[in-house]
């Protein structure tokens, strides 16, 4: 007769969570241009006690020496070596697509280069002039968002980079929205429903601290949101 | 032109009709003529604080669909010549507004009046909406109570975005009005006070009304509790007029004072 206890809670269980993450990966990088050679000089790395090749993530980097036709032989070294190879880094696109079709993960070779001073990405602070009232959101993506005013209870305030709040902060602020973990939140007067930093959040329920009414600034440290007054 | 003052607060039961009739009666007492608009289709209620419910034939959902003129359908005051309201439909509902209905209607009564006041219905949708679209002025009705604050609070975001002033890049001038005020009470810790209501929501003050008896005989007598002059509550609407108008009314009845054994006495205590 009963209903299944755990309906409710399988509604608002989660299946899957997703996080980004950096993980670290052992950059093998050959010398030699023929395979022959770097395998040779592989297995003999490996067995004068290399084993840590064969036990974490590795990743060719192929952007020392020209690899001109064919990624096979390369790969085919270091799968009989037991070298867990997961993925290849190069710049050549035919390379790339050889890797994939060996099952592994292509990556690009170069690091991305920092915008330039006259791009358009250069972060760009958004100024709010007056209170942002309960139910209404404020987003800047570009960079910084200043409030010269306060941010009531139930609005929501966002940005890429810092928030800065010239008023008092009585509803919810997001810094660092897509993952910058240097960004900050700054306020005259903390009274806030929700701070997060590049997804760390607190809730104001969890935490005392968000209703000390006082100046001050909010960052990231170790995992922790940490509050200090000016 | 008229003015055309929006009276809303986001809330339900806050005050906002109670007010409406009794600053429309204030505006029209000092000489001005004054239209009210019952926005509140569905569930009228200005005509029953008027005591003029008897007196309704047509209502603006008529007006809007053509089925009656404005003339046929304003209904004048008993008590202040200069008064006219504008009844809400108690059978339809407010799908059956239109906003270029509501525009012919206000600028219409526009021609004949000096202000023209809209009681807004509770909520945030598309009834309240319609309310404040053409609004210059809004008197934001706020009770000393914390959900009461915030959802005016809201009401102010959307003068500032869902409005015909805020569309033509102009601002709308806000007045604060606290209504049900004790100054007792907020004494006792048990309800906030003038000073915390004005901090969140940072809206010039144009009135706080005391909590009193007389506002709920008034309602249920169908007269606006302003002409009662005896009682604080009308004294403070007369204020709130006088400050609408533009002059300088000192603040009156939020000062908490304590009651001595006489007064005591005599009033039986409360």
């Amino acid at each position: 007769m009963h209903p299944p206890a755990n309906d409710r809670l399988n509604l608002v269980s989660v299946p899957l969570r997703i996080k980004g993450t950096f993980l670290p990966a052992t950059l093998l990088q050959p010398a030699v241009t023929q395979p022959a050679r770097f395998r040779a000089g592989l297995a003999e790395r490996i067995s004068q006690g290399g084993a840590l090749l064969q036990t974490a993530p590795v990743v060719l980097d192929l952007a020392q020496v020209t690899v001109s036709d064919s990624l096979q032989p390369w790969v085919e070294a270091c799968r009989e070596l037991q070298v867990q190879l997961v993925a290849v880094r190069t710049d050549v696109p035919e390379l790339q697509q050889q890797a994939r079709e060996l099952g592994l993960v292509a990556l690009n070779g170069s690091e991305r280069s920092a915008p330039a001073a006259n791009q358009e990405e250069v972060p760009r602070t958004k100024i709010h002039q007056g209170t942002v009232r309960g139910g209404q959101q404020l987003l800047c993506e570009t960079g910084d968002l200043v409030i010269m005013g306060s941010v009531n209870p139930g609005a929501e305030v966002l940005a890429s980079g810092h928030v800065h709040v010239y008023g008092a902060l009585r509803g919810r602020v997001l810094a660092g929205i897509h993952g910058d973990r240097q960004a900050r939140i700054f306020t005259q007067q903390l009274d806030a429903e929700l701070v997060a930093i590049a997804g760390h959040y607190q809730t104001s329920q969890a935490a005392d601290w968000l209703h000390r009414g006082v100046a001050g600034c909010i960052a990231l440290e170790q995992e922790q949101l940490v509050f200090s007054s000016f | 032109m008229a003015k055309v003052i929006v009276v809303t607060s986001g809330k339900g039961g806050v005050g906002k009709t109670t007010s409406c009739a009794s600053l429309g009666s204030g505006l029209a007492l000092r000489g001005h003529r004054t239209v009210m608009i019952d926005f509140d289709v569905g569930l009228r209620n200005l005509d029953l604080i008027l005591g003029c419910e008897r007196r309704v034939v047509y209502d603006l959902v008529n007006v809007i669909q053509g089925e009656a003129s404005l003339q046929q359908a304003l209904i004048r005051d008993k008590r202040a010549d200069e008064l006219y309201m504008l009844p809400a439909s108690q059978t339809r509902d407010k799908d059956a507004l239109t906003l270029e209905g509501v525009q012919q209607v206000i600028a219409e009564l526009s021609r004949d009046f000096d202000y023209i006041l809209c009681d807004s219905p509770a909520g945030i949708e598309r009834g309240a909406q319609l309310a404040m679209y053409f609004a210059d002025e809004a008197v934001l009705v706020t009770n000393p109570e914390v959900s009461s604050v915030r959802d005016t609070d809201r009401i102010i975001g959307l003068l500032h975005a869902k409005t015909l002033a805020a569309k033509e890049g102009r601002k709308i001038t806000e007045h604060l009005l606290i209504t049900r005020y004790s100054p007792e009470r907020v004494h006792q810790g048990e309800m906030l006070s003038l000073e915390d209501v004005q901090e969140i929501l940072a809206v010039p003050l144009m009135g706080v009304i005391p909590e009193s008896e007389a506002v709920l005989t008034a309602s249920n007598k169908g007269i606006p509790v302003i002409h009662d002059e005896t009682c604080d509550a009308s004294q403070a609407y007369r204020d709130a007029v006088a400050r609408l108008l533009g002059e300088e009314r000192p603040l009156r009845f939020t000062e908490y004072r304590k009651q001595g054994l006489f007064s005591r006495v005599f009033k039986g205590g409360r």
